[in-house]
């Protein structure tokens, strides 16, 4: 425990279509509900016409759920992996981004 | 060989609105969308033009609700587009399958800040389901046919696409087959999983006080037929959501009526006492749910819907079926046998009580007139079976109450927005879809300022509905909520109105005004008979409200009544 009330970071990979506006819609599940981003990685994969956004954001247990859910609802969105909870620090590359 | 045929955008998008199956657009002219309209004169498409793009866009949507097709709105850039932004909203909250096209600036200056730009994807990005900004030709038919499929597939909804004034006149070939969307296929709900199936009908088997939420996925679903299957299978009473009402017939004697808010006592008491609750297509939305701590706590919980990001959202569910409710239930039904539930049904007939003598329908005719005997004789007079379009505040709330729908498409209304101003227009696009339905609109005298000038539309377009103001001379619904909740301080909910009846005649249309119970029957006939639009000016009771209310924050069943008939007879404010 950290001791703070603050919610835990979490990670969550994005792999979503090489469009316009497509960081945008993913920036906006978060906006909308209030909900800060730490960090926010956007690169190209293997995958033709498919980037991948690493993110963390701060959010507890249920209204992480829902931004996840609204996160897999894009029309834009081809998957989205949890990196589960992390401790408050120097955020370090997901696994899949290595 | 010979070169493919190229085309305009322009004749691009109408191509593919013809394909489409599109022979109906609402919309609005100016410059960043001329070439569009230009061209549309060369198609078989009617175009309605609306006096507002609000408006324009509650056209498409009422259109779309009533039938079951996509509506379309076309639209210009800048002010032009962002005019839809309330319709988009009110479309998206209420899953109403709408494709909204705007003219956009020309490509080159995208970004610039010139005439009549406005960054409308990035406006409309939370109240779309998915929008497009094309600045080619090519662009054109891949965008609008997955737009198209957006919004017509899996739980619908609104979709936008901007297309730049350059990109409708330049010239492209164009390939049909080549822009098929498949995008819209990674969202395809699964099947409801067998176990899941299973574990329901073990819940049904040990459950003694079920209850059915009917939302309006029902009816978007076409699962009917097989909910009625099931609630009269098992013996299962049903409550509706306010876009549940005519999802499942009003009149069924396991219907309940509508939950909620201002759902009668003796339903939301019904869901508090329950042991099991089967939502199918609704989503727990807080004027559903009351204080959320509290909500039906007896209650093994069962959602079937097919939006996923729906499950847990407001409510914690026992079980969550994801899936597409009718295919579900058709699955569901052979695995179900026949049992009945004497003692829980006789258990909500106690429950309701005392609510008849409350009811104001039973209360002695005094002569004056209260909105709620306005729509109890429209109810009447129009056999239950008109298609009406209420708008927001008291009037949809008793239209709620005592009109009592039994067909699907038989009640629209703005419900998970509340849009004020929502009728009028809904209901023109309503009955442009279903020419031989009759439509009432039921409105408040604010919410039907707020859109009034599309009965000029109405006019100049031959539609025939009939508008029906409930007119209290307040914002009815904020003044009831400051009665009860702000110590009667009535800031700025007066409201003064201008004279219905010569505002209809100004406009060409007939107009009526109607100030005692005893002469509703006349004047509803009377425009039932009329061969155009009709607004009639019911003058209510001023300071009536609602009842019973939940209010905010509160219980489901800890309820402001109605008050007794003799309560009533003492105060004159409360009636
Ligand atoms: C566009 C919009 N603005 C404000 C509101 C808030 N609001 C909800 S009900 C209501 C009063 C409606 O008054 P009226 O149209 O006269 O209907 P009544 O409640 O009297 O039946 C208001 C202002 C709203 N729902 N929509």
């Amino acid at each position: 425990m950290n001791g703070s009330n603050a919610p835990m970071p979490h990670l969550l990979v994005v792999y979503l279509d090489d469009e316009p506006g497509a960081l945008d819609r993913v920036a906006a599940i978060f906006r909308r509900r209030a909900l800060t981003l730490h960090s926010l990685t956007l690169s190209p994969t293997r995958e033709p016409g498919c980037s991948r956004v690493t993110l963390e954001v701060d959010a507890e247990g249920a209204t992480f759920a829902r931004a996840r859910a609204s996160l897999e609802k894009l029309v834009c969105v081809r998957r989205v992996e949890s990196g589960g909870a992390r401790e408050h620090g120097p955020s370090a590359p997901h696994p899949s981004s290595l | 060989m010979t070169a493919p045929p190229t085309f305009t955008g322009a004749q691009i998008l109408m191509e593919c609105l013809v394909r489409e199956g599109v022979d109906l657009v609402f919309g609005y002219p100016g410059g960043a969308v001329l070439p569009a309209y230009d061209e549309l004169l060369n198609y078989p498409i009617r175009h309605v033009l609306v006096r507002h793009e609000q408006g324009g866009c509650h056209m498409a949507d009422g259109y779309a609700r009533a039938t079951g097709k996509v509506g379309v709105m076309l639209a210009t850039s800048g002010p032009g587009a962002t005019n839809l932004v309330t319709g988009l909203a009110t479309a998206m909250l209420d899953s109403t399958p709408l494709v909204a096209i705007t003219g956009q600036v020309g490509s080159a200056v995208l970004g610039t800040d010139a005439f009549q730009e406005v960054d409308i994807t990035g406006a409309t990005l939370s109240v779309t389901k998915h929008n497009y900004l094309v600045t080619t030709p090519e662009g054109i038919a891949p965008a609008l046919r997955e737009a198209f499929a957006l919004a017509r597939s899996g739980r619908p909804g609104p979709v936008l696409v901007d297309i730049t004034k350059d990109a409708q006149q330049a010239k492209a070939v164009f390939d049909w087959e080549a822009a098929k969307p498949t995008r819209h296929l990674r969202r395809t709900p699964p099947q409801a999983s067998e176990r899941g199936l299973d574990e329901l009908v073990r819940m049904l088997t040990a459950a003694e006080r079920p209850l059915i939420l009917a939302g309006h996925g029902i009816q978007m679903s076409g699962a009917r037929r097989e909910v009625l299957a099931l609630a009269e299978w098992q013996d299962l009473p049903f409550a509706s959501t306010l876009l549940g009402l005519g999802a499942v017939p009003g009149s069924h004697p396991l219907s309940l009526g509508m939950m909620g808010m201002h759902g009668e006592a003796w339903v939301n008491q019904a869901i508090q006492e329950a042991d099991l609750l089967l939502a199918f297509g609704m989503r727990f939305d807080d004027r559903v749910t009351g204080r959320l701590s509290d909500y039906a706590p007896k209650a093994k919980k069962v959602h079937l819907d097919v939006d996923a990001s729906e499950f847990n959202k407001n409510v914690a569910v026992d079980l969550a079926l994801h899936g597409d409710l009718k295919e579900s239930l058709k699955r569901l039904l052979p695995k179900v046998t026949p049992k009945s539930r004497a003692a829980w049904l006789a258990r909500i007939r106690d429950m309701k009580g005392d609510a008849a003598v409350r009811d104001i329908q039973n209360l002695p005719d005094t002569g004056e007139l209260h909105a709620a005997h306005v729509i109890h004789d429209l109810w009447r007079l129009t056999e239950g079976a008109a298609l009406v379009v209420t708008d927001v505040g008291q009037h949809q709330m008793w239209e709620a109450q005592y009109y009592r729908h039994d067909a699907e498409r038989g009640l629209l209304t703005s419900g998970g927005l509340g849009t004020m101003g929502f009728a009028l227009p809904a209901a023109i696009g309503a009955q442009v879809g279903r020419p031989d339905a009759e439509v009432w609109v039921v409105a408040g005298d604010g919410g039907i300022q707020m859109t009034s000038p599309e009965l000029m539309t109405a006019v100049q377009e031959g539609v025939k509905v009939r508008v029906a103001v409930i007119n209290n001379g307040f914002l009815g619904m904020v003044r009831q909520w400051q009665q009860f909740f702000y110590d009667h301080r009535y800031s700025s909910s007066p409201i003064q109105s201008p004279d219905f009846v010569k505002l209809a005649e100004a406009y060409g249309a007939k107009g009526l005004r109607v100030t005692s119970r005893a002469e509703v029957e006349s004047a509803v006939r009377e425009a039932q008979a009329h061969d155009g639009p009709v607004l009639l000016d019911f003058r209510v009771v001023q300071e009536d409200s609602v009842f019973p209310m939940v209010p905010t924050g509160a219980a489901l069943d800890q309820m402001i009544r109605r008050p007794l008939p003799s309560a009533l007879a003492e105060s004159g404010a409360d009636r």
